[in-house]
């Protein structure tokens, strides 16, 4: 290459680096915005706390940290949260459920779309949008609590274990599996169902707009289709994910093209063969629960 | 004189990377693989891979530079098994060098920036991406052949031995654990 041939590569890549230190530059003064994008979350499976991975991958991003990440990120116009869960534990269906309210309260539209079903705590976390797509044969409702205890007495019996409970309080061991309910630990669990309960039925009508008497009357645990939510006024339209985009679209005033951001990171090429391998049944999740937990699912 | 080598790298890679052999400028890679790192971050931003910030650019072109510092050790490791020529250090030089072509991507980082992500430009910067990664693979392989004194052949050869041997590993770990 001549002279010239050079001088244009040199310059071309001097310009480049003073262009990418501008670059740097903008973006440290926050100043910019990055086009119209519409957030994507997808809450798939049984809500837990927990961030799944194994020994060798890292561990998948939990909602609630996606939430918090579209929450924080200057760059969104309007978030579609797309569902589809039979609902899981009920705290952190509630923290899903108020981190979804956070982010309307920034002025985020947040659209839902539910997939096959968004029960229970999918449609706890679901009811705080502002604005609900489901297609009509898609589960939901199940407004209700479930704890469940597995008495394995008899079975320790013919066994031959046997459990010495030193417990600081008649309560404390309540729920063991080494023996039946006592009536009194049975009205403190009941109780205790019935306040979760009440939690969820005032959420749900408070940010739905509903009557409460209505949604008491629906929140006997009972599903329902979505066509049947829509007339229960438990969603808002019948419609599936690319309605809940145009529907975002709109909310947030983007007129013309936009993009799509996730914040869920893609999976590695190896994390890919390692699902392959790992996607077979659990049936660790089938075995009778060994601690207590209050569930919002289906 | 690296801004001279770095020129010739990108017109006359073989010329350039012969140079470098004999001057070295392990600085100027290190300053290489940060301002490539920014710029690639800055346009895999566009592709939807992650939430932007500058901390999040510099997190990025530091983790360029470990990666490659790295990768470079393993490259090495493969080359001495071929009976390579070079040292780690002109090993290293070799493989930031040839990351030049990401730093050309700069004007279209900043346009990105500037002009809010729009679409059609981060259509086209994902396609530029991609060339200067061929363009980036070429160069490595020419580096390496030239610092190394092997053959193209050769070069290749060296550059998957630690790829099939990883994956070799990897299919065995993975398989290990479905048995156990």
């Amino acid at each position: 290459m001549d002279i010239s041939g050079r001088k244009i590569i040199g310059g071309l890549l001097i310009i480049s680096i003073i262009a990418i230190l501008i670059a740097f530059v903008v973006t440290s003064l926050d100043t910019v915005n990055i086009g119209n994008n519409i957030g994507l979350i997808n809450i798939e499976g049984v809500i837990s706390s927990n961030a799944s991975g194994s020994l060798l991958t890292k561990p998948r991003q939990s909602f609630l940290s996606q939430l918090r990440a579209a929450e924080q990120d200057p760059s969104i116009k309007a978030l579609v949260i797309r569902i589809d869960s039979p609902g899981g534990t009920s705290g952190t269906s509630q923290e899903l459920f108020q981190a979804v309210l956070r982010i309307r309260q920034k002025g985020i539209p947040v659209i839902v779309s539910m997939g096959d079903t968004a029960a229970s705590g999918g449609y706890y976390v679901a009811s705080a949008a502002d604005y609900i797509f489901a297609n009509g044969s898609t589960i939901t409702g199940s407004i209700g609590v479930i704890m469940e205890f597995t008495n394995l007495e008899e079975l320790y019996n013919k066994i031959g274990i046997k459990y010495e409970i030193i417990k600081s309080g008649a309560y404390k061991d309540a729920g063991h599996s080494a023996r039946s309910l006592t009536p009194a630990e049975e009205k403190l669990f009941a109780d205790l169902i019935h306040d979760v309960w009440d939690q969820f039925v005032t959420d749900v009508t408070e940010s739905r707009g509903l009557e409460r008497e209505k949604v008491e009357a629906l929140a006997d645990g009972r599903i329902l289709t979505g066509r049947q939510a829509l007339e229960a006024g438990l969603i808002d339209e019948i419609g599936g994910l690319e309605e809940a985009l145009n529907k975002a679209q709109e909310a947030a005033g983007i007129v013309g093209p936009f993009r799509i951001k996730s914040y869920q990171e893609p999976l590695s090429w190896f994390e890919r063969i390692l699902s392959v391998i790992n996607n077979v049944p659990n049936i660790l999740e089938n075995l009778p629960r060994s601690s207590i937990s209050i569930r919002y699912q289906y | 004189m690296a801004l001279d080598i770095s020129i010739t790298i990108l017109t006359q890679p073989k010329k350039g990377f012969q140079q470098l052999h004999h001057n070295g400028g392990v600085l100027w890679a290190v300053g290489i693989l940060m301002v490539a790192g920014i710029s690639r971050s800055m346009v895999n931003v566009s592709l939807g891979f992650s939430s932007y910030s500058s901390m999040y650019f510099l997190v990025q072109a530091l983790k360029s530079v470990f990666t490659t510092f790295f990768s470079s050790a393993v490259i090495f490791c493969s080359c001495r098994l071929f009976n390579g020529k070079a040292t780690f250090m002109q090993t290293f030089q070799a493989v930031a060098f040839a990351y030049l072509p990401f730093i050309l991507i700069g004007p279209l980082s900043l346009a990105l920036i500037l002009f809010s992500y729009p679409a059609q430009l981060t259509i086209i910067s994902s396609f530029v991406l991609l060339a200067l990664t061929i363009w980036s693979l070429v160069l490595i392989i020419i580096g390496l052949r030239e610092t190394q004194q092997f053959s193209t052949g050769k070069t290749i050869l060296v550059l998957l031995a630690p790829v099939i041997f990883i994956s070799f590993l990897l299919i065995i770990a993975a398989i290990s654990i479905y048995i156990f």
